[in-house]
């Protein structure tokens, strides 16, 4: 009988990732009578997304859980895709908020543009779903956690970890204001006004996936469906359209700006106050006022 | 070097709409191209086809429309383009779509590289490359912004990791998933476009795969979609400033002073 809410986790200079808080108080909302149990690798063991599978996999046949939650990004999709893939389990996506109702496990995501929500739910145990990080509280109970780590079997792997080029990059999720760009400023030029408006007006640069991406803002930095969820009080969009799988990440700000030269953008039907005019002279004007 | 590329036919806009009994795309009237990761992953194999010779094999899985994806594909540079399609295949989630494109790959020959797109602007789950990895028991590394020091029987593979770039050697045969916008896609000349089309794009049905349906399609998708719920529109329309843009530029600013407080 399968049992037991399983967090997976990614441990950094012997530190587990800050959304371990927030799986740990999700894991908990669902309010099931279930131990909770946290896992993962760490350091450049991620990147052996092979080896790393195969232990994972030797791990939950060995726990038979009832539930696995795993933060959406790409590093921990790629390993448990493969995970399921050995597994023949199912594994569902982005999943914004989780439940319980008449005692089944459902979810619930963002699908197909800006047209629906759909509930999700899976067939044979484990259930396992990957969850957008940064929509929720953490749990008080998150530095005691004690995590279970594995260890992959990587000499002779057909990856071979060659080294890492260190960049800075400030954290977003708990910035008061941000200034979010998108495709609209994608150019080089653009991007380094907007970082020069950012440090002026004290705000966090966040953006959409295609700058991502194109390697112009770190994934830290990604904002919505498959980034993070980001609570500031005032947000300025900057050549942003207003996908939703965006605008879902920023839903929870008090005061939402846009400006964007198409008049008919969605994101003009999501901000609080919008202006139409090309993204890079708007913010070229905002410098001169400062 | 052989190469197999896996491209996805989908919505060109991201306004798609959605069948709220059967939670399934509806496609008619809707205009379809190749997904744009899979643009780059294409890209980069014909780049390293360049550089190392060999062939590159392109997969699509669905309706027979989408061999529209395979003729851009070989005007691109690919060499031959399969379509994998069967009605048993229809509705499979991201495991069961692995699954018969493994069997697929089989099917044609042996592979040195797999490249896919890292992500579906439709799906956009970016599980189906490393799923079919795992199944064809080969190594794979995701999100790949950059391929450099190839060889016959290895290359190195760099991506982006918490804003730092990560190097990693990988010994083929492999699967690699390419990040969307890390190359300028090829754009097919009209020349090549026309030479295409004459050429032929192999059908493989499940008559040449024998996979047990219950394992793949509708019935084998082991994550059922059980509602759908309409966002609701609240109809709500920015206010929009107004003025020189000057007065514009004052007004913003006060709106974020405002909002610290």
């Amino acid at each position: 009988m399968a049992h037991g809410i399983y967090i997976y986790t990614e441990i950094q200079n012997r530190k587990s990732a800050p959304y371990t808080a927030e799986l740990i108080s999700l894991a908990e909302s669902l309010q099931m009578d279930e131990t909770i149990h946290v896992f993962g690798l760490e350091g450049t063991d991620i990147f052996y997304e092979q080896e790393a599978a195969e232990i994972i996999a030797d791990y939950i046949r060995k726990e038979d859980p009832m539930i696995i939650l795993v933060p959406a990004i790409g590093t921990a999709k790629a390993i448990f895709s493969r995970v399921a893939a050995m597994l023949d389990i199912g594994m569902t996506a982005d999943c914004t908020e989780l439940y319980i109702e008449n005692g089944i496990f459902k979810q619930k995501k963002p699908a197909f543009g800006n047209e629906v929500m759909v509930v999700t739910e899976e067939r044979d145990e484990p259930a396992l779903v990957t969850v957008v990080i940064g929509g929720c509280n953490k749990s008080e109970k998150y530095p005691t956690a004690s995590v279970t780590v594995l260890k992959p079997e990587i000499s002779g792997a057909s990856t071979r970890f060659l080294g890492i080029s260190e960049q800075n990059t400030e954290e977003i999720i708990d910035a008061e204001t941000i200034l979010a760009v998108g495709r609209g400023v994608l150019d080089n030029h653009g991007y380094q006004t907007a970082v020069l408006l950012a440090k002026k007006i004290g705000a966090a640069i966040g953006g959409t996936r295609p700058l991502v991406d194109q390697g112009v803002i770190p994934f830290e930095h990604q904002i919505g469906q498959t980034g993070c969820v980001v609570h500031p009080k005032c947000c300025i969009f900057v050549g942003v359209s207003g996908a939703i799988q965006h605008t879902e990440g920023v839903r929870d700000t008090n005061v939402k700006i846009a400006i964007n030269n198409d008049p008919n953008a969605a994101i003009f039907s999501f901000a609080d106050y919008g202006i139409v005019a090309d993204g890079n002279e708007f913010m070229n004007k905002l410098m001169e006022k400062l | 070097m052989k190469i197999a590329v896996c491209i996805k036919q989908v919505p060109v806009s991201g306004q798609v709409r959605m069948d709220p009994v059967t939670h399934s795309l509806i496609r008619n009237n809707t205009e379809m191209g190749m997904n744009v990761a899979d643009l780059n992953a294409l890209t980069e194999a014909i780049q390293l086809k360049k550089q190392m010779g060999g062939s590159i094999d392109v997969f699509t899985m669905g309706v027979s429309d989408a061999k529209s994806v395979l003729y851009t594909a070989l005007a691109m540079g690919a060499d031959e383009g399969y379509l994998v399609t069967d009605r048993h295949f229809a509705g499979g989630d991201s495991l069961g779509t692995a699954k018969v494109l493994v069997k697929a790959l089989e099917y044609t020959g042996k592979y040195d590289l797999v490249v896919c797109g890292c992500i579906a602007s439709d799906g956009a789950t970016g599980q189906v490359g490393p799923m079919i990895a795992q199944r064809m028991d080969i190594a794979s590394v995701t999100e790949v912004k950059k391929i450099s020091n190839v060889e016959s029987s290895s290359l190195d593979v760099h991506k982006i990791w918490q804003g730092k770039l990560v190097h990693l050697k990988l010994r083929l045969p492999a699967l690699i998933t390419v990040s969307l916008g890390c190359n300028t896609p090829i754009l097919p000349t009209l020349r090549n476009q026309m030479k295409a089309k004459k050429k032929v794009i192999h059908e493989i049905t499940n008559e040449e795969l024998q996979i047990e349906s219950d394992a793949i399609g509708l019935s084998g998708a082991k994550s059922m979609v059980t509602e759908t719920l309409l966002i609701e529109k609240t109809g709500k329309r920015s206010q929009m400033l107004t003025g020189s843009f000057d007065e514009i530029a004052d007004q913003v600013l006060n709106l974020i002073k405002e909002a610290k407080h």
